[in-house]
């Protein structure tokens, strides 16, 4: 069953269309893979299903329930919850104080033990935000997103410049939360990393769905290795 | 972290401390500059609600304090109303305005905040330059009746008014920070950090803002219909952006933004340096303008954030010293 | 009432062409480096002093005000140097309430050094032009020529010299510009001269219209953000229409309802605008037009 499915969403910022006439959907429970080249429309895409931005031709629908475009409070009310390419956390608190934000102030319920272990945190919960190493602001800003319980997470780049290490827990992570039910849509640029978790993977190019289907196609699709993959892709054979 | 969490009621103590200890002995002009001190606690501890959990620069706290002042004023000076239910009277209509303010003044971020309530200050000021008939125009308002008596304080009116105004500052203190603690002050503090990321978590920011201006406009009130009381007297220039409005904002960027105990300490130390300075009251205003421009140049953080640090760098020596000890052994 | 309107409109005229002249500095400084320079206000107001002490030791009047204007600069620059550029990048709560603080000590040393009283100056062109529908005062006609003029001299300045390139690059991206080998520092204190210049030079002829007193700034530099809220930051043409839009409203509010409305008139018009389009009327208009 989809969890989400887009609808011919188009969007323009004035003369540039960034993405035109995209029809997809993601199923419950996958780990859904977004690629493409810079300007593709990725981040686009998050935006407009977290509600930041209202795209200008198009529907979504949620869950079976929920039509949007949508309000980013009811996209957080429904269940569908982003993070941000650039890491976003609330820099002059502590950790302890952003998850407690996250919890009291949005969504999310009481309990966030288990992402503080699951996201190693335990030794840095009072700690100002803004002096903490970059990795583990990124598994914070995770954190923050996790805390809200969503059914679908957007994830934007999670493993943008982080060393390989950090890249595993990462994937980690990710793997641990859906394996408890989570439906993730997974944007990266680090091939490896996407192939290895995601079990399908759409192709945006220039604001256009090139290619749908699992990795193996997808990295075997001649029209993808023409268009994006390319090199890419031998880097990841090797 | 935890130093803070100590601060929040060692600073209460200590004022309830000096309070039990100095109000039996202290004299009557003593007495009149802690109730001033207090006052100005009272605003301070509340726009720290607004200006330090959500970074908003409002300038039309100074016309809200002259609401809640003005109203007392007229009500129980022509109405004939009791002090008390006028004290609650004040700091509804004041909330209430403010609350209108805020609808407006939210549309707007940053600077443009900043210069709309500041247009609603002067504007404010105006009109009670304007509505004479309810104001009492540029002369104001005399004879307004003191405060009533406290059991034990009836002959004592300056140790009643201290005792009162105590009360209230109580009364402030505590709800700042229920606010503080409650999931309205976190979504505040959200919204001070980023606003963006406060949405996308679910944050419901607009009533976050709105909840904190009301409730520092409630207290402006109460804190101006006391002032109304103790003073026996309320004219314009009490009320104008650059006097009250102004100072609020010093005491509370002095004390520390954002810590509610900070702008106490930055009320008491403001409030007393003029008078310390004995006959420097012409120099006040230059004084402290210098102070707020030193304080935001070269400690934004404030007087709390000075005791913040030596407080850890206490406890963290102390922790050195017992870990050698613990070497040694 | 209405036969009085070309008479009223020449008064708004007057009036705008003073507003314009302060908000024009106010609008360079604060579209090229998003300062909030509130002490605009003061500049003006010290222009209006220094030409009244000078105008008072015996100094010829038009002498009086480029050296009362070059001081201000001065001022101006230190205002940058002490009070902004080293919190420029701690938001913008820092640098209001350090605007906000700077204004006050300025105020409070002028109050200290010449009292808190209003002073007056005879008018350096005395002398009035009367027509069938309305007359106007020599002076108040050289303001608005001044008017034009500095708008001409910013424009200049900007569009036709290396340092106005600079500048605009500048307000555009500032990495960019420091990519490009523009030193910033210099950019800083060019435009917080020019934008003191004016602010000085504004306050130096309209001291001899208007009283001059220590927070005589306070509600001109108001109305002139209110200017930038109509006109547009950073907008210079913005600045004077917006100057001149103002004026005429003012009178006019003063004239045919209620003379103590005047400023309550100006920030309803203030609050109207922002309710409707929250941030000014011409959003984050493209800058230094």
């Amino acid at each position: 069953m989809s969890l989400l499915s887009i609808n011919a969403i188009t969007q323009r910022f004035g003369g540039i269309t960034a993405l035109s006439d995209i029809t997809m959907s993601v199923e419950e429970g996958t780990i859904h893979g977004l690629i493409g080249p810079n300007g593709a429309g990725k981040t686009t895409l998050i935006n407009i299903l977290s509600g930041l931005v209202k795209p200008s031709e198009g529907s979504m629908e949620f869950n079976g329930r929920q039509n949007g475009p949508w309000p980013m409070a009811s996209a957080v009310q429904y269940g569908i919850v982003r993070t941000f390419q650039q890491t976003r956390v609330f820099m002059g608190l502590t950790a302890r104080e952003n998850l407690r934000i996250a919890h009291v102030a949005g969504a999310g319920d009481a309990n966030a033990d288990d992402l503080i272990e699951a996201l190693a945190l335990g030794d840095v919960l009072d700690r100002v935000a803004g002096e903490l190493p970059y990795a583990v602001l990124r598994r914070l800003s995770l954190a923050l997103a996790l805390g809200l319980r969503p059914k679908l997470l957007l994830l934007d780049e999670p493993a943008v410049g982080l060393a390989p290490d950090e890249i595993t827990k990462m994937a980690e992570v990710i793997r641990h939360f859906h394996g408890q039910g989570l439906t993730v849509l997974l944007v990266e640029h680090n091939m490896r990393f996407l192939m290895e978790l995601a079990s399908r993977v759409s192709v945006f190019v220039q604001g256009r769905l090139l290619f749908e289907g699992t990795p193996a196609e997808c990295q075997n699709n001649p029209t993808v290795i023409d268009a994006y993959l390319g090199r890419g892709l031998k880097h990841v054979e090797h | 972290m935890k130093q803070e969490i100590t601060f929040r009621w060692v600073i209460p103590a200590i004022v309830v401390l000096l309070a039990v200890i100095g109000i039996p002995f202290a004299n009557d002009y003593l007495l009149y500059v802690a109730t001033i001190i207090v006052l100005m606690s009272i605003l301070a501890v509340s726009y720290d609600v607004l200006l330090g959990l959500t970074g908003y620069l409002s300038l039309a706290h100074g016309f809200l304090y002259g609401v809640g002042a003005y109203t007392t004023a007229y009500l129980t000076t022509n109405s004939g109303w009791g002090y008390w239910p006028a004290l609650v009277a004040s700091a509804v209509i004041s909330g209430v305005m403010g609350t209108v303010i805020a609808l407006v003044a939210f549309r707007t971020r940053g600077i443009y905040f900043a210069v709309l309530t500041l247009g609603i200050g002067l504007v404010g000021y105006q009109l009670f330059l304007v509505l004479e008939p309810i104001t009492g125009g540029v002369g104001g308002f005399i004879g307004i009746p003191g405060l009533p008596s406290l059991p034990g304080f009836a002959d004592a009116p300056q140790r009643n008014n201290l005792v009162i105004a105590l009360l209230v500052l109580a009364v402030a203190y505590g709800a700042s920070m229920l606010f503080l603690r409650s999931s309205i002050g976190a979504a505040c503090l959200a919204v001070r950090e980023d606003v963006v990321l406060a949405q996308s978590l679910g944050i419901r920011i607009g009533m976050a803002r709105l909840c904190a201006f009301s409730f520092s406009a409630v207290f402006a009130g109460a804190a101006g219909s006391l002032f109304a009381a103790i003073s026996n007297f309320v004219g314009p220039d009490d009320f104008s952006v650059m006097a009250t409005g102004f100072q609020t904002v010093v005491y509370v960027v002095v004390g520390g933004m954002g810590t509610l105990w900070g702008p106490v300490l930055g009320a008491v130390l403001i409030v007393a340096l003029p008078e310390i300075l004995r006959g420097a009251s012409t120099y006040a205003v230059f004084i402290y303008g210098l102070i707020l421009l030193f304080f935001i140049l070269f400690a934004p953080k404030g007087i709390a954030g000075f005791l913040l640090a030596a407080a850890k760098r206490m406890s963290r020596s102390g922790r050195v010293v017992i870990s050698k000890e613990a070497e040694a052994r | 009432m209405l036969e009085l309107l070309p008479q009223q409109l020449v008064n708004g005229l007057a009036l705008g062409s003073s507003y314009a002249l302060i908000a024009l500095g106010l609008t360079l400084v604060f579209g090229v480096l998003q300062i909030p320079n509130f002490p605009h206000g003061e500049l003006y107001m010290l222009g209006a002093s220094f030409t009244y002490v000078l105008v008072a030791y015996g100094m010829n009047f038009w002498v009086a005000v480029p050296i009362a204007s070059l001081a201000v600069v001065i001022v101006g620059i230190l205002l940058d140097q002490v009070g902004y550029r080293r919190i420029d990048t701690g938001g913008n709560l820092s640098l209001m309430i350090s605007a906000l603080a700077m204004s006050t000590v300025l105020q409070q040393v002028a109050t200290l050094i010449w009292g808190a009283e209003p002073h007056t100056t005879l008018s350096p062109l005395p002398g009035v032009l009367r027509t069938a529908y309305f007359s106007i005062g020599y002076y108040q006609m050289l303001i608005f020529a001044a008017t034009i003029a500095c708008w001409l001299f910013v424009w200049v300045v900007l569009h036709r010299s290396r340092l106005g390139l600079a500048i605009r690059a500048m307000s555009q991206n500032k990495m960019a510009a420091q990519l490009m080998g523009i030193d910033l520092i210099w950019i800083r204190i060019a435009t917080f001269a020019i934008g003191a210049l004016i602010g000085g030079f504004a306050g130096s002829l309209l001291g001899a219209s208007f009283p001059i007193y220590p927070t005589m700034g306070l509600n001109p530099v108001l109305k002139a953000f209110v200017i930038l809220v109509i006109g547009g930051v950073g907008n210079l043409w913005g600045a004077i229409v917006g100057g001149f839009v103002l004026g005429i409203l003012e009178i006019l509010v003063s004239a045919y309802i209620s003379s103590q409305l005047q400023d309550i008139g100006t920030f309803a018009v203030l609050v109207i605008v922002l309710i409707v389009r929250p941030n000014g009327l011409f959003g984050r208009a493209e800058v230094l037009r």
